[in-house]
């Protein structure tokens, strides 16, 4: 096949019909800098549901005791060992955090509310969300740190204040029902309402001695890599014989579902753009290929056999998408240039806290999306191209050269 | 012209073409016999709808005889598949039509390549301004067909259709467009090709001045030969 001249002539065609190729070039590229946009968008909401979760105390993976996640009770907590310290410290150093979560009732002079109350060493929270809390008052300075943290919706919920006394209510590590005061050393604001109505932090220790227990209820892992990793669950698991190490999918299963439905929405929404354009790249060609029937005629007159007219077409939808789509992803990856990577819902603040949605959404354009939009865009147009390459050829000679 | 042997490179036998015309029969050719040598110069003539084209279309593989049989250079090609009658054509023919019919977006130079990059031969520049250099359009090579004159245009549709050196040369109309001048010129380029080259020509005409440049006459009427001066 003279592969060279279809390109030449494939190439040359373009250049034919400026105007209507430019118009055609412009849909595919506006149409492919959409998708890039959106892909981009939806991109950086999953990765900030993942980070959100991960962050929120879940971590990539999560130890606990059997029949903690049905009933997550100080009863059920483990014994965390030097061994299992000094392992973790070796493997995921700065990344890992012991926690004691219990649910606990939080009662004020007005109100009565559930809440998680969460046992931590500040220390190693730097990877979690407590880390960016913005504090009014005392926060968790360390692990015997007595004094209350609590969200700020929370506290306007219980209608108390800080350095104000109130009552928490659950039971301790024997299963026995137990109450005690405790004063509210500060409050946060977290990026979102929900956190802040569900959980109250306290010094671990202080904690374990309110309960009565030295066990922890979790321990959380948090990696680089939100993926799940069978090697790395199975070197977890290692350390922690007996014990259960479940991952942030199962431990989030619906921001899970949510992230693969945001998946399917990309490509739903992906075909749908490329089916649109499938459509009118072959209105433009067939249009193109009827005004050149007898210039497809004469080449077949001189010895040039269908498959090869057949080729010629589809090359040049071919060279109209790619340059399609690498005007269409220069648009889309300058447009998210521009806005810095990120969208800011600052105007729509209280809706967006409302929805528990961040106020910041972040743009990230994946190389994957983007090889998928170049072999899925490629594929299309070649495809597009199959009914007017047969318009092409399926004229006798003498009805294609004819005047 | 040079000194090959005579054979036979176009043979029809008892050719009739035979179209549906809104569902009549009509007769474009009727039992054509007709037997061109290497090197002949043949014309054929006749008035309009005698059925010229169609001869030369049968001849060349555009088109399909209803009837009878035609042998090229040897080849039964009555009733051969499409592909292989695109090859037959590229390796064996060379079309000059009455439009010219150049291909728009090569220059002329890479019109003449055309023919040769489809059958995918090397060193295709080099042959083709040769065969420019030939019809005096060297100077005129990287010029699109828009940029040429008509009578300049025929002439690269003439290169383009003895690059591949064909055994046939058919030539439906080829002065239509051109005025006299430029008749007289190409008409003194396909006797020198003929002559020099042995290239067997077939041209349907109207033109006295084509008409009197050729060696043998076929005049056509109804889809007959009515008259052949070369005997046949």
């Amino acid at each position: 096949m003279p592969f060279t001249l279809l390109v030449r002539l494939s190439y040359r065609n373009l250049f034919r019909h400026v105007r209507r190729n430019l118009i055609l070039l412009v849909s595919i590229g506006v149409a492919i800098a959409g998708v890039v946009f959106l892909n981009a968008l939806l991109r950086g909401m999953q990765a900030d549901l993942v980070h959100g979760v991960r962050i929120n105390l879940t971590g990539d993976y999560r130890v606990t005791a059997a029949g903690y996640a049905e009933d997550p009770q100080a009863a059920r907590g483990f014994d965390l060992t030097p061994q299992q310290i000094e392992q973790l410290d070796t493997k995921w150093p700065g990344r890992w955090s012991a926690r004691v979560i219990v649910p606990v009732v939080i009662s004020s002079e007005r109100k009565n509310l559930g809440v998680l109350l969460v046992g931590i060493d500040p220390e190693q929270e730097a990877g979690s969300f407590f880390a960016d809390l913005e504090i009014a008052g005392e926060t968790v300075v360390d692990a015997q740190a007595s004094r209350l943290l609590v969200g700020k919706e929370l506290l306007t919920l219980l209608r108390s204040r800080v350095g104000k006394r109130v009552v928490l209510t659950g039971q301790d590590s024997s299963g026995a029902a137990m109450e005690r005061g405790f004063t509210i050393g500060g409050a946060f604001d977290a990026d979102g309402k929900n956190l802040e109505q569900q959980f109250a932090f306290i010094g671990r220790e202080a904690m374990q001695t309110y309960l009565r227990t030295s066990l922890v209820t979790e321990v959380s892992i948090l990696l680089s890599d939100p993926r799940h990793d069978p090697a790395v669950h199975g070197q977890i698991q290692s350390i922690f014989d007996g014990l259960t190490v479940t991952h942030w999918r199962e431990n989030n299963a619906q921001t899970a579902a949510l992230v693969d439905m945001m998946e399917f929405a990309t490509l739903i929404w992906f075909s749908v753009v490329m089916a649109a354009l499938a459509f009118g790249l072959v209105n433009a060609l067939v249009t193109a290929v009827m005004e050149r029937r007898r210039e497809f005629g004469i080449m077949r007159c001189l010895g040039m056999q269908r498959s090869t007219v057949l080729i010629q077409v589809m090359i040049e939808s071919f060279f109209i998408m790619l340059a399609g789509v690498v005007l269409g992803m220069a648009v889309g990856w300058a447009g998210v240039r521009v806005l810095g990577g990120e969208i800011d819902l600052g105007r729509f603040a209280e809706g967006v806290a409302i929805a528990g949605l961040p106020s910041v959404i972040s743009l990230q354009i994946d190389a994957r999306d983007l090889v998928s939009v170049v072999l899925l865009a490629c594929v299309f147009g070649v495809l597009a191209s199959l009914i007017p390459a047969w318009r092409a050829n399926r004229h006798s000679l003498l009805q294609a050269i004819a005047r | 012209m040079n000194g090959q042997a005579r054979r036979s490179v176009l043979r029809l036998e008892a050719v009739s073409r035979v179209y549906a015309d809104e569902g009549v029969p009509v007769r474009a050719l009727d039992e054509v016999t007709l037997d061109v040598q290497t090197g002949e110069f043949v014309c054929l003539v006749g008035p309009s709808g005698s059925g010229k084209s169609t001869l030369l279309n049968i001849a060349g593989g555009l088109d399909r005889a209803s009837f009878g049989r035609v042998i090229l250079d040897g080849l039964d090609i009555t009733g051969m598949p499409e592909h292989q009658l695109a090859d037959i054509r590229l390796r064996r023919i060379g079309f000059v039509f009455q439009a010219f019919n150049l291909l728009p977006v090569l220059s002329a130079v890479e019109n003449v390549e055309f023919m040769l990059q489809l059958r995918g031969e090397r060193d295709v520049r080099a042959r083709a301004m040769e065969m420019l250099r030939l019809l005096d359009m060297s100077e005129l090579a990287h010029r699109r067909p828009a940029e040429l004159s008509g009578g300049q245009q025929q002439r690269v549709a003439i290169a383009r259709a003895l690059v591949g050196e064909p055994v046939l040369l058919l030539a439906d109309e080829p002065s239509a467009n051109l005025d006299s001048k430029a008749t007289e010129n190409l008409l003194a380029l396909l006797r020198r090709l003929h002559d020099e080259r042995g290239v067997s020509i077939i041209t349907a005409t109207h033109d006295p001045l084509v008409m009197r440049h050729a060696r043998r006459t076929v005049t056509l009427q109804d889809g007959r030969i009515v008259q052949d001066s070369g005997g046949g």
